[in-house]
Formats: C-alpha cells, sequence, structure tokens
C-alpha cells in the first residue's frame, strides 16, 4: 500500500519542479522520499488516529476484539485491491478515499449503521470538496501577488528579489507551524509555538536575504531572471509538499496496522477490554515504516512516472510552480493538522486550476475535474463493497 | 505507463507555440509574393507559376497547424485569453496566407505583357507594404509568449499595442498605395483594354492581405483587454 502511494503520489509533489526543469528526476527522487519520511513521522500521526479510530469507533468491538482485526485486515487488502485495479484501467482513484471506502464497508457489514462516526464521515467528504477549493483559492491570491508585485512592475527582476525573503518566511511559517502544532515529542503552549514559529520564519528570511547577496543574475531577459530566482524557491516549496504528502498519506498504509497493532499488542498483554482504549498514540517506528515504505516506492517506480511528467508538463514556470506547491503543501498540512484525510493529488490539481484562473498557465483542460468526481464518486461504493466481499470471506475461512 | 496521474492530465496543449509556427508559416507564404510579383512585372510567367506552386504549398502547411490548434481547443479548455478571441485572431492570420494564394493564381491566369512601368513599380511598391505589414504581425505576435510569461504585465502589453499599431500604419500605406495603383491601372484603360479589371482585382486581392493583417492586430488588442 505504502509502495503504492509512492510511486502514484510522487507525481504530485515534484512533478511541476521536474517540468519546470528546476530538479532533475534524481534530485527530485531523493528529495521527496527523504521528505515525505520526514513528514509522515513528524505531522503524520493525526491523519492516522482518524483512520484508526475516528471513522468507526473500535470501542463497539470491545467485546470480540478479532473482528476488528479482520475487519481492518480486509480494509488494507481491499484498499489495495481496488487502487491497484483501478491503476491498471488509468482511473485517477485515490488511496485515501479508497482507504475510507473501506473502512465504511467493514462497519456497515460488520456492526451496521449505528458504529459510522458520521458528524466524522461528513467533516471527512466536505474536507474532499473544500480542500481542493482552498488550495485553488490560496494559489489564486499568491500568484495574483507574485503577479502584481514581481511581474507587472518596471523592474521584475529588482522586485523578486524584495519579494523572495517574504516568501521564503512564508513557507518556514507554514512548516514550523505544522511540525509544532503536531507535537508528538513536545509540550508546547500556544504562545510558545507562536514565538518559535515568528521566530524561525524571521531567522529563514534573514538568511535567504543574505544568501541573495551572493545571487548573480542570469541571462538577459528580465522574466528569465525572474524564473531563474523563482526556481530556489520552487525547490523549497517542492519540498513542503512532500513533507505534506507524507504527513497526510501515510495513515492511508499505516491506519489500518496501527489499528490492527494496537489489539493484538492489547491481546498480548492480556488486557481485552483496554485494548481499544482511545488515548494510546500511533507509535513513532511504525510512522517512520509508513514513512520509508512510500519512499521505497517513489525510489523504485516514482521516477518512470516523474520522466513522463518532465517531459510531459512543460508549461510550468518557477512562479507559477511556487504559487500551486506553496498552496497545496498549505492546504495538505492544514487537512493534516485537523486530522482530515485528504487527497494530495486533487489539491495540488485544484491549485494548478487557481493559477490558470490567475491567468498563470496557458492551457488547463478543465475536463480533469470531471474525471475527478466520477472515480471518487466510484471509488467509495466499490471500496466499501469489496471489503464487505473481503471480511465475508476472510471471518469465514478464518 | 500504467498510470497517468492527475495532475498530467490537468495540463492541456498549449496553443501558443503551434501559434508562433502557424503566423512563421504564414509570413514565409506571404514573403514569397515579393518574388512572384517581381517575377510577374517582369513577364517570367514560368518562374510565376512555379512560386505560386510554392505558395499552394506552404498555405497549405499553414492549414494544417491552424486544424491542429482548433483540434485541440475543447471548450473545456483554460487559457488566459477568451478562446472566442484566440480563434478569431487564428483565422484572420491564416486569411493572410488564404489570400496570398489567391494572388499568386490569379497571376498565372493570364499573361501580361508590356504593362506600363508605372504600374510596375506600383505592384511591387504595394507587395513590399503588404509583405511590411505581415513583419510586422508576426513581430507581434511572436512577443505574446514574453506577455504570457510576464502574465500580461502592463510593460509587455503596451510593448505589443505600439508593435500592433505598426501592423496599422503599414495597413494605412498600402491602402494609399493600392490606390495610386488603382489610378494608375485605370490611367492606361486605353492600352490595358480587357487587362484593367483583371489587373484592378489583383491589386485589390494584394491589398486584402494588409487588412487582414490589421484584423488580426485587432483581435490581439482585443485579447490583451482585460
Amino acid at each position: 500500500m505504502a509502495w503504492n502511494i509512492g510511486a502514484n503520489d510522487v507525481a504530485n509533489s515534484m512533478g511541476t519542479s521536474v517540468g519546470s526543469k528546476v530538479l532533475t528526476v534524481k534530485q527530485a527522487v531523493f528529495l521527496a522520499s527523504i521528505l515525505t519520511i520526514i513528514g509522515a513521522v513528524l505531522v503524520g500521526n493525526h491523519v492516522t488516529e482518524t483512520i484508526r479510530k475516528g471513522i468507526i469507533d473500535p470501542t463497539a468491538f470491545a467485546g470480540n476484539p478479532e473482528v476488528f482485526v479482520y475487519g481492518m485486515f480486509s480494509v488494507i487488502i481491499s484498499a489495495g485491491v481496488w487502487v491497484t485495479i483501478s491503476t491498471k484501467m488509468r482511473l485517477p482513484v485515490s488511496t485515501t478515499h479508497s482507504i475510507v471506502g473501506a473502512i465504511i464497508g467493514f462497519g456497515l457489514i460488520s456492526s451496521g449503521l449505528s458504529v459510522v462516526n458520521y458528524p466524522k464521515l461528513l467533516g471527512i467528504i466536505l474536507s474532499w470538496v473544500i480542500s481542493p477549493i482552498t488550495g485553488g483559492v490560496i494559489a489564486f491570491i499568491l500568484f495574483n501577488m507574485i503577479k502584481n508585485s514581481v511581474l507587472d512592475s518596471e523592474h521584475p527582476f529588482d522586485s523578486a528579489k524584495k519579494v523572495f525573503p517574504l516568501m521564503v518566511s512564508m513557507v518556514f511559517m507554514v512548516l514550523s507551524f505544522a511540525v509544532l502544532y503536531s507535537g508528538c515529542h513536545m509540550n508546547l503552549g500556544g504562545i510558545d509555538i507562536l514565538t518559535i514559529v515568528v521566530l524561525v520564519s524571521l531567522f529563514a528570511g534573514l538568511t535567504s536575504m543574505v544568501l541573495l547577496g551572493y545571487y548573480h543574475k542570469s541571462g538577459k531577459d528580465p522574466y528569465y531572471q525572474v524564473e531563474d530566482l523563482f526556481g530556489y524557491l520552487q525547490v523549497l516549496s517542492a519540498c513542503c509538499v512532500a513533507f505534506a504528502h507524507g504527513s497526510n498519506d501515510v495513515a492511508n498504509a499505516i491506519g489500518p496496522v496501527a489499528a490492527i497493532y494496537h489489539v493484538t499488542e492489547g491481546i498480548a498483554n492480556g488486557l481485552t477490554s483496554g485494548i481499544l482504549q482511545q488515548s494510546v498514540p500511533v507509535p513513532l517506528w511504525m510512522l517512520a515504516f509508513g514513512g520509508v515504505g512510500i519512499a521505497v516506492g517513489i525510489s523504485t517506480w516514482g521516477h518512470r512516472v516523474m520522466e513522463t511528467i518532465g517531459e510531459r508538463i512543460t508549461e510550468i514556470t518557477p512562479t507559477r510552480g511556487f504559487a500551486a506547491e506553496f498552496s497545496t503543501a498549505a492546504t495538505v498540512l492544514g487537512c493534516s493538522l485537523l486530522g482530515l484525510p485528504i487527497s494530495t493529488s486533487h489539491v495540488v490539481v485544484g491549485s494548478v486550476i487557481g493559477v490558470g484562473f490567475a491567468g498563470g498557465i496557458n492551457a488547463l483542460n478543465l475536463n480533469v475535474v470531471k474525471n475527478i468526481i466520477i472515480s471518487w464518486l466510484a471509488t467509495i461504493p466499490s471500496a466499501a463493497l469489496l471489503t464487505m466481499v473481503i471480511y465475508e470471506i476472510l471471518t469465514h475461512v478464518l | 505507463m500504467p498510470y497517468i496521474p492527475p495532475i498530467l492530465k490537468v495540463f492541456g496543449k498549449s496553443p501558443f507555440k503551434p501559434l508562433h509556427m502557424h503566423i512563421k508559416k504564414v509570413r514565409e507564404t506571404v514573403d514569397l509574393l515579393t518574388p512572384a510579383v517581381e517575377a510577374f512585372c517582369s513577364e517570367d510567367f514560368d518562374r510565376v507559376d512555379e512560386l505560386a506552386k510554392d505558395i499552394s504549398n506552404l498555405e497549405h502547411e499553414c492549414d494544417i497547424i491552424k486544424n491542429d490548434i482548433r483540434e485541440h481547443l475543447p471548450r473545456s479548455i483554460l487559457m488566459p485569453v477568451n478562446r472566442g478571441d484566440l480563434l478569431r485572431f487564428l483565422k484572420e492570420q491564416d486569411a493572410m496566407a488564404d489570400t496570398a494564394e489567391d494572388v499568386a493564381v490569379i497571376m498565372t491566369f493570364r499573361r501580361v505583357e508590356n504593362m506600363p512601368q508605372e504600374i510596375k513599380e506600383n505592384f511591387i511598391k504595394l507587395t513590399e507594404k503588404v509583405v511590411e505589414s505581415v513583419d510586422a504581425l508576426e513581430i507581434a505576435a511572436l512577443e505574446i509568449d514574453e506577455l504570457l510569461e510576464s502574465s500580461f504585465s502592463r510593460v509587455e502589453t503596451e510593448k505589443i499595442l505600439r508593435i500592433v499599431h505598426k501592423v496599422d500604419e503599414k495597413e494605412w500605406e498600402a491602402d494609399r498605395i493600392g490606390i495610386t495603383l488603382v489610378k494608375s491601372i485605370y490611367a492606361n484603360e486605353e492600352n490595358l483594354k480587357f487587362k484593367t479589371c483583371y489587373l484592378k482585382d489583383l491589386a485589390g486581392k494584394l491589398g486584402e492581405i494588409a487588412d487582414h493583417a490589421e484584423n488580426a492586430g485587432d483581435r490581439m488588442r482585443v485579447m490583451m483587454a482585460r
């Protein structure tokens, strides 16, 4: 599962960077692998918790925990099968949607309608609609800001130099906030977090200012100079997306595993009722394991996807890429902190369309939106149904 | 490849690169009118036939690019310029090549010998101006890249508007020369006899090319107005 995610979704974080020739495929694969693992470990816990116990209530299975184990097992199998099938059929299916659909299926067949946490589910489904739109809106605003302050000025390069440190601190603000807020290792109060975030972003901004002093512009064309400078920002924002991707999508792979782990761990310790307690956190090594799985997927298969992308996306330039990637990262990280499992791919598409609406991209094919809606309308019931079948088989065999 | 990520699918085929190829081809087509009209005036009619064939071939190549652009512009495409404006611009741009072909074909219809020197000179002058107007339009069209890159910055927009204005000027000058040409044709009515109307048609068609260049320029103005 993790392998699948890594192989297919690496395109989201690094695709535009490779497309705009800021990074080579090898560099992109390397950066994406590392940052996905870090993201998974540092911020991956929230969404994993949601997958593990947010959608269906594990305490309902306190009496017979093995049902829960079988269920989660069938969830993994069916989501894996569904993603593989639809990948073969070239459908843009989201692993997130498959997992959520599969969990609903298991909940329904094992204990009926009552076990599903409807408000939470509604929140998740709403977030699937809202997150691409949010990404799009942020990207639209951000690109318009770049347009007005840099591209539309008399001396684009000088203006770009002024904006650069601001953008760097913005990126670090979002990153540091996500890491600190998630706080899986530290106990920090709200004010502490704010101070550290402000300090980190100030420091990053100042450092970038100093580094800018050593930067020499290349080429004659002013827009080329701007794009060259923004290339650095794009690398930064691409790393952000990889980080965000790790933080959100690691849950798809290890959420169910974590659920199983908690139960079996409990049984091993002889606790039958306490095992489904809500308070046990997801162990760090498990997040890391998921992250590494994704990274392996990226390194073994991802480069093939990336090569195709590098050839096909030639439209996007660093200013556009940065706007799209930053808004994707911010949106996905926000959702990760809220524990909402969303699809990174869809947020990327939303953000790219946002830049398009701001007049930044030469041609966008809006048909893809239709395809995405169709595929996720199909995914939920299919994954749910598949889980029910597998669950039935498992319970009869075992 | 087993899987096409949605991020890849969202990028459509940009019409602007083929649009560049198209204007370059159109300009090449129109450029050939210079030697063709010169051959026509120096009564080298075999050369005229030959060049007319070349012009026809180039015009066909323009059509192929034009159709390719049209086929890749479905309604669901999102571009920084209005789809209708872009298609109308393309139409006018292509009309320049079409009309150039018309002119070349008309020149093959009839072998006009002993044309008065005055008419010959005006024909060549008119051709020059027409080619200049198309050249100016080409420069404007090639600037579209910078315009898109800067996402319609004021600086770039003004730059293009200045070039488009030059197209207008050339068209106006071509008009003036066209009028002088037609006047000189009618002044020689006695000598030309039945060839009068033929030459007047030819002069009219030639001038039309500059009109299309001006229309294409106007379309660019509309595209940039926001």
